[in-house]
């Protein structure tokens, strides 16, 4: 019998199924969106209203009533940023400015770090703190940055606030990058906002392009391999011996890049779609030749946030010294690392890459002074995979579930790893193996091959010839599909 | 030129055509197709949930008024056997009262299993119980090589060179298969073994270290800690006292393509050995491959008392699976050749254990999971073996997810496997339940 209620409650926010382009509702929200938009799409403010409206709803059927602290910022942040623009005083300015990051940062430090205060307090100074049960907002990590990115703009004079609130709610809640981004900063989200409704041939097949390949990096890709391996590895590593383990770091390595870009290769896709531009958040990173390069390619909205309102604005970049430099540096990629979640692992992984990246940058005075040949092929291959390894090290800590977790994986790779159970291990996991070997493939694809034979052809091809390509991913992915929904990973951050 | 129609146009297409998909398998194939997991209608629909299929019954009739309908019960040895009417394992019990009287005499069981008894967790801890018990100590059969040997407590086990394999998954070599799965050549190996069981220092009995291969021809050397014996496997099964004396290791390395060497078994004189022979992803139908007589030469001599069999989580592979009875006819086929070449041994099949499946946003045990344990049910009933429901011992609906929840854990968040705390709770009601004496 057909269940009326349990119809009307899809409309509902689900906190055990939360919006994601992968739901099936998404789909129905999304023909019901593109439809309206595409009625309003010469009406500036019209469409400005209705991706508002939509934006809103997915972010409640993503995160419940938390739509309010949306709202709420983007109330307070949209009417101190013209505040700020007005003042005439510099010290009214900056006390502004303050209150807005403060207010900003606050909210992200009580959400994300309470606990783990209290728990320093408990374990050190013999605290008696209950922990508090505070749920994480879905995207405040994302939107806050956001916010303070604004509004730092606007005090250095380097973009007039926005005059329409509608157009500033809109920056902050569209709804592809809402929940995990990519970052995107005002000055150039907001002045597309008043651009005519465009898509070029070339905007849609790109956007066709990120959309279809990010849903099978997530769906299919990184799905799988979490499902019937990542997950059991990282769960009790000292199961399983180094070869396992070993394995099991360069699968998470591919799981989390599939996970990650994919959702905002399908981000920036539909934006492509509306006519708006977001830049690119990775760039095959694990092809990086050094870490200083990774960092160039892996979450370059974060990267790029961290460089130049952390690293430069605020502690002053390299401008104080070599000495005060690196521990500018450091200081940065801890915080970046402490941004995924109030948690030692994020600390030590933040470090690690602090100190790769003050030992890259070491290393490169050292070539320049002696004048040193780098640019030989063995060279090169041999730092992409130095810089592989040492990415891949970090993982382990990224992952793991706690510093304990870690170690035993660590103590499994160096100290029980024996070369005699490969010809069994690949036995066991050919199919686990078969995609991660393709995932790798497919990774380390060079992009002009992919602007060569791919974008060029589908340039060409029509509509009728895509619309049959998108029916046989979902025939494949109807063969992949789990009944365990895998949560994306930076839902959590 | 602009391309403003194209999104909606591909996105409006789509959805058509997945509309037209899904009402067309959800009314009419009811979401039979082979697409129905993107059924966008079953998605944001939900029908009152159809009955359960009802569970087909495989019993057959017999004179014997032993009833299957306790199956469910926990902490159970069922009694299937039809020799008496005791739920417990009475040859083995009354073997065992012998022993402890007289200090004399052993029981040998073989455990065979999927990951579920992988590291020899379960059945380390089930082992170090009676062992305990009947001071006796060793670990049993250890395979030439393992999947876990590095993180398996109970023995220190290295080995290299070059050994030829064969197993349930690849028998090309088409050899003579022991009940671990495994079968090897060793053109040039070594392996080595060192035993963790605890051995109370006020035991000064030795240890025996057994060689267990398949048959040869011909006399064959074995180099046992670097000193030449000759040997003789005249038997389809052999068990060859390689030492005896106060060491826990062994060393032992072949250059013979012929001889089909399964592993080494190192065991107190008297007592009780318990002999893991774990193979990751089997369902237990792999079994049928072990030649009928190989088991019936182990048979003869009496090798074992028990053999238990603990298979089932494999099985729930797909969430929605409700019938078993596939699985029944292959399995019970398997079991029937192994019962009948085996006459003398005891056999206790042990039912699936709880696994988990993310229903409707909720991890709950496999709807399967009931109709499964019956299918296993009924198979030691026909087969008359005794069973233990694992399941319902578990704590039965929900209690992989419980124990993945607690704190400390008891399980993995795989909601499969219990870890070494769950794994050590099994083993110990494992161990009190096959010792108590039930009427």
């Amino acid at each position: 019998m057909f269940n009326i209620d349990y119809l009307l409650n899809q409309f509902l926010y689900d906190e055990k199924n939360p919006l994601l382009f992968s739901n099936g509702f998404f789909i129905y929200f999304f023909v019901a969106f593109i439809c309206c938009y595409y009625l309003l799409r010469n009406k500036i403010n019209g469409r400005s209203i209705v991706v508002s409206l939509f934006s809103l709803y997915f972010f409640y059927k993503a995160s419940g009533s938390f739509v309010i602290l949306v709202i709420a910022s983007s109330i307070v942040d949209f009417l101190l940023s013209n505040l700020i623009y007005k003042q005439k005083n510099t010290f009214n300015k900056k006390i502004t400015l303050g209150i807005s990051i403060l207010a900003n940062l606050g909210l992200l430090v009580y959400f994300k770090y309470t606990n783990l205060f209290l728990s320093i307090l408990n374990e050190y100074m013999d605290g008696h703190f209950h922990l508090l049960n505070i749920i994480l907002p879905v995207g405040i990590s994302f939107y806050t940055f956001e916010n303070i990115s604004y509004i730092i703009d606007v005090y250095k004079g380097e973009f007039v606030p926005e005059k329409k609130y509608v157009n500033y709610l809109l920056f902050l809640s569209f709804f592809p990058k809402l929940v995990m981004g990519p970052i995107v900063r005002a000055k150039d989200f907001i002045p597309q906002l008043y651009k005519p409704y465009n898509v070029s041939n070339e905007d849609f097949t790109k956007g066709y392009y990120l959309i279809l390949t990010g849903l099978f990096k997530k769906l299919i890709i990184s799905d799988f391999l979490t499902l019937n391996y990542v997950n059991y590895i990282f769960d009790d590593p000292s199961r399983y011996s180094g070869i396992e383990n070993i394995m099991g770091v360069f699968c998470y390595a591919i799981v989390i890049y599939c996970d990650f870009s994919g959702y905002s290769d399908i981000a920036i896709g539909i934006a492509k779609w509306l006519g708006i531009n977001i830049p690119q958040n990775f760039n095959s990173p694990y092809q990086s030749k050094n870490i200083s390069e990774f960092w160039k390619r892996w979450h370059i909205s974060l990267s790029q946030w961290l460089k130049d309102y952390l690293y430069i604005a605020a502690l002053g970049g390299n401008r104080h010294g070599k000495l005060r430099t690196n521990i500018n540096l450091l200081t940065t990629m801890i915080l970046g690392g402490l941004w995924h979640g109030g948690s030692v692992n994020f600390i030590i992984w933040g470090a690690m890459h602090g100190v790769g990246l003050i030992i890259h940058k070491t290393y490169l005075s050292i070539i320049e002074k002696y004048k040193l040949v780098t640019n030989r092929a063995v060279y090169i291959y041999l730092s992409a995979i130095l810089t592989f390894i040492f990415v891949n090290i970090a993982w382990i800590f990224f992952r793991a579930e706690n510093l304990h977790t870690a170690q035993v994986m660590i103590h499994q790779i160096l100290f029980n790893f024996s070369i005699e159970l490969i010809p069994s291990f690949i036995a066991n996991y050919k199919s686990v193996l078969l995609m991660m070997l393709f995932a790798y493939i497919l990774h380390f694809i060079p992009e002009n091959l992919i602007d060569k034979y791919v974008m060029k052809n589908l340039h060409k091809a029509n509509v009728t010839l895509l619309i049959c390509i998108f029916i046989l991913f979902l025939i494949c992915y109807s063969q992949f599909k789990s009944s365990t929904p895998v949560m994306p990973i930076y839902l959590q951050f | 030129m602009n391309s403003n129609k194209k999104p909606i146009i591909l996105i409006v297409s789509i959805f058509l055509v997945l509309l037209i998909h899904s009402i067309f398998d959800y009314y009419y194939l009811k979401l039979k197709s082979p697409f129905s997991s993107v059924n966008i209608i079953s998605d944001i629909i939900k029908t009152n949930a159809a009955p359960s299929k009802k569970i087909s019954s495989n019993i057959q009739s017999d004179s014997s008024n032993i009833s299957i309908n306790n199956f469910n019960k926990a902490h159970i040895i069922n009694n299937y056997t039809k020799n008496d009417s005791y739920n417990y394992i009475s040859k083995l019990l009354n073997k065992l009262e012998k022993i402890k009287k007289n200090h004399k005499g052993k029981i040998r069981i073989a455990w065979l299993g999927d990951s579920m008894i992988e590291g020899d967790l379960i059945t380390g801890t089930v082992r170090d119980n009676f062992q305990k018990m009947s001071n006796s100590f060793g670990v049993g059969f250890v395979p030439i090589q393992s999947i876990t040997s590095k993180f398996r407590a109970t023995v220190t086990h290295k080995w290299k060179g070059e050994w030829m394999k064969a197993s349930f998954k690849d028998n090309k070599l088409k050899a003579p298969l022991f009940l671990s799965g495994n079968c090897y050549y060793g053109s040039n190996g070594e392996v080595s073994y060192a035993d963790n069981t605890t051995k109370d220092s006020t035991n000064k009995s030795p240890y025996l270290k057994y060689l267990l291969c398949g048959y040869s021809q011909d006399s064959f050397n074995v180099l046992v800690n670097n000193s030449t014996k000759k040997l003789y496997a005249d038997k389809i099964f052999n068990s060859i006292l390689l030492e005896k004396d106060n060491s826990n290791k062994i060393n032992i390395a072949i250059q013979n393509n012929n001889v089909p060497i399964y592993g080494v078994s190192i065991e107190s004189e008297d007592g009780i050995i318990i002999d893991n022979l774990s193979f990751r992803g089997i369902t237990g139908l792999e079994l049928s491959q072990i030649q009928s007589n190989l088991l019936s030469s182990i048979d003869s001599q009496q090798y074992y008392d028990l053999i238990v069999f603990q298979y089932g989580v494999n099985l729930l592979f797909r969430p929605n699976d409700l019938n078993y009875d596939w699985y029944y006819n292959k399995m019970n086929e398997c079991l029937s050749k192994i019962k009948t070449a085996m006459p003398n041994t005891d056999f206790l099949l042990i039912g699936s254990g709880d696994r988990a499946f993310f229903y409707n946003g909720k991890w709950e045990s496999a709807k399967g999971l009931n109709n499964l344990v019956y299918a296993q049910a009924q198979l030691a009933y026909n087969n008359k073996m005794y069973f233990y429901n694992l399941y319902s011992s578990m704590g039965g609906e929900g209690s992989i997810v419980n124990w993945a929840n607690m704190n400390p854990s008891l399980a993995n968040k795989d909601y499969i496997h219990p870890n070494s705390r769950g794994a050590k709770v099994i083993g110990d009601f494992l161990y009190n339940d096959i010792l108590k004496k039930r009427k």
